[in-house]
């Protein structure tokens, strides 16, 4: 960088606004130059310059609208006709006076910067917040330490024991994992160990039990939803063609029904069979009863029919005697 | 002085709670103007006012020249606008080290604190052209000069060069206030201002 380069930017150099690889040129050229550093000198001194303002005692005095003293008033009001700062100075001054002259003239509390709001209020909760992480990372780091070292502690103990001596025992019917034998574990050690082990696979056992158990119940849940529901109170069915013991009944598979069937007397209870066209049994049911308006009333959800003929017999839960048979067809 | 302006000044430095309690409002009526644009340190700045206050009034200062209330009223504006303006003060990058290898150690405090006349450079200021005021207003308000550049919509070599000449016509106008000739005895190592060709000369102030 040249005399001139570094000249043409001392401004900026004073104003910290060069960029860093420009700073550090003309820093270096400035060390090694004497004229561009009385340049320097000059540029500070235009800057003083061109940062002077009527002193403020000049402005209180002109908001009073009284002549100021040490000023040139015609200098002063040019000045304040160029400098945007002055003038705004000057009106904030007369704003004040007005608030002396006038008391009827309200103040509110004006508003605080952010700055100040979030050092006051967020700045301090901030803190807050991030003590309390720091101290649930810390409780969770210290736990896994302390598990750690009980860890290192249980090992450390057994290498310390002397070695097993195998003692004859009997063994589970299902074969354990094998355990591993620790140099100078102590044999009280060692069946402890694989009393926990023991304990431990039946625990697993039983789990798996109630798995499997819960797992059927959810099958069985399923598999209920989708059958037949005798004596059903639900209604928002499609319309069904009613058939008696000689009219074959109709209904459409691919819609939920309820089906009502005829009954002699009211009360009456029947175990409940379905047969396929082909006279096998596709399901079966206990507990159908007769309503008021002699009618038994099965529900079929849709889609558990496929479309066929079908016979229903209704038959006596004790005796098992047939009682009544009806035809069903299902479109 | 009226009697109740004179009482009330004493029992203000007496520590009397009403006393301080009335002062205290006016000083924050007569504070309020300025602070949105302190608020940042608003307690500190109203602190300092009422110490300025309990300063003047304990060395004698108000000689009943106008009503207590309009006295404190005009202090605590002079003090809010000195505030602002410390505010505003820009500190300029640490150039210490190479001025300390040119002369003895230079204040940064200006040539203000050179006893020259304020109103001196006011006039000096007065002098110069607008747009130089102008582009120099940037400066001190901290723009670099890509961003003056832009703003102004010209080259920035060329920026860079009425900013230099608008320098020279500001220290030319000083000297020639002051009566001394070119230099004054101060800038003789001052290299001339770099010629530049081409754009740079076209925009020549």
């Amino acid at each position: 960088m040249n005399c001139d380069e570094s000249i043409e930017r001392l401004p900026w150099l004073l104003n910290g606004t060069l960029g860093e690889g420009e700073h550090d040129e003309v820093r270096r050229h400035l060390a090694t130059c004497e004229a561009c550093r009385a340049a320097l000198k000059e540029t500070r001194e235009a800057w003083e310059i061109f940062d002077q303002h009527l002193p403020s005692e000049t402005l209180v005095t002109l908001a009073y609208g009284e002549v100021p003293q040490g000023t040139d008033p015609t200098l002063a009001e040019r000045h304040l006709s160029t400098c945007p700062q002055c003038a705004a100075e000057l009106e904030l001054a007369r704003m004040s006076r007005r608030l002396e002259e006038d008391d009827k003239v309200a103040v509110f509390p004006g508003a605080r910067s952010l700055k100040t709001e979030a050092v006051r209020d967020g700045g301090s909760r901030t803190w807050r917040a991030a003590a309390l992480a720091a101290s649930f990372t810390g409780l969770v780091a210290a736990s896994g330490w302390f598990y750690e070292f009980q860890q290192a502690g249980i090992y450390k103990q057994l290498a310390q024991k002397p070695a097993p001596v195998q003692t004859p025992q009997s063994r589970p019917t299902a074969p354990a994992p094998p355990v591993q034998s620790v140099p100078g574990a102590s044999a009280a050690q060692l069946a402890e160990m694989q009393k926990r082990v023991e304990e431990s696979e039946r625990q697993v056992q039983q789990n798996q039990a109630a798995l499997e158990k819960a797992a059927q119940q959810v099958a069985e849940l399923r598999r209920s939803a989708l059958e037949p529901q005798l004596n059903a109170q639900v209604v928002t069915v499609q319309e069904v063609v009613r058939g008696t013991e000689s009219q074959e009944a109709v209904l459409l598979g691919g819609q939920p029904a309820m089906l009502p069937l005829p009954a002699k007397s009211p009360g009456a209870v029947r175990n409940v069979e379905i047969l396929d066209g082909d006279g096998k049994v596709v399901w079966t049911g206990s507990g159908l009863r007769s309503d008021k308006e002699l009618e038994y009333k099965i529900s079929f959800r849709a889609g558990f029919l496929k479309p066929g003929h079908y016979t229903i017999r209704l038959l006596d839960p004790k005796s098992g005697e047939l009682r009544e048979t009806y035809a069903l067809n299902v479109k | 002085m009226t009697s109740t302006d004179q009482e009330m000044v004493t029992r203000f430095l007496k520590g009397e709670s009403e006393a301080v309690g009335t002062v205290d409002g006016w000083i924050s009526r007569a504070a309020w103007p300025y602070q949105r644009r302190l608020a940042d340190r608003w307690d500190d700045v109203l602190q300092d006012v009422r110490l300025e206050v309990t300063r003047l009034l304990g060395e004698g200062k108000f000689r009943g020249e106008s009503s207590l209330r309009t006295y404190l009223w005009r202090v605590v504006s002079h003090t809010c606008l000195d505030q602002l303006r410390s505010q505003s003060k820009w500190k300029w990058a640490d150039l210490d080290t190479l001025e300390g290898a040119d002369e003895p150690v230079a204040p940064q405090r200006g040539i203000s604190s050179r006893h020259e006349d304020r109103d001196l450079l006011l006039r000096v200021l007065d002098r110069v052209p607008q747009d130089c005021q102008e582009m120099w207003r940037m400066i001190v308000a901290g723009l670099s000069y890509r961003e003056m550049s832009l703003r102004m919509a010209v080259a920035e070599g060329t920026l860079r060069v009425r900013v230099l000449r608008c320098r020279e016509k500001a220290v030319a106008a000083r000297q020639d206030l002051l009566g001394g000739g070119p230099g004054n005895g101060r800038n003789n190592s001052v290299k001339s201002s770099p010629k530049r060709s081409g754009e740079a000369n076209t925009h020549e102030l």
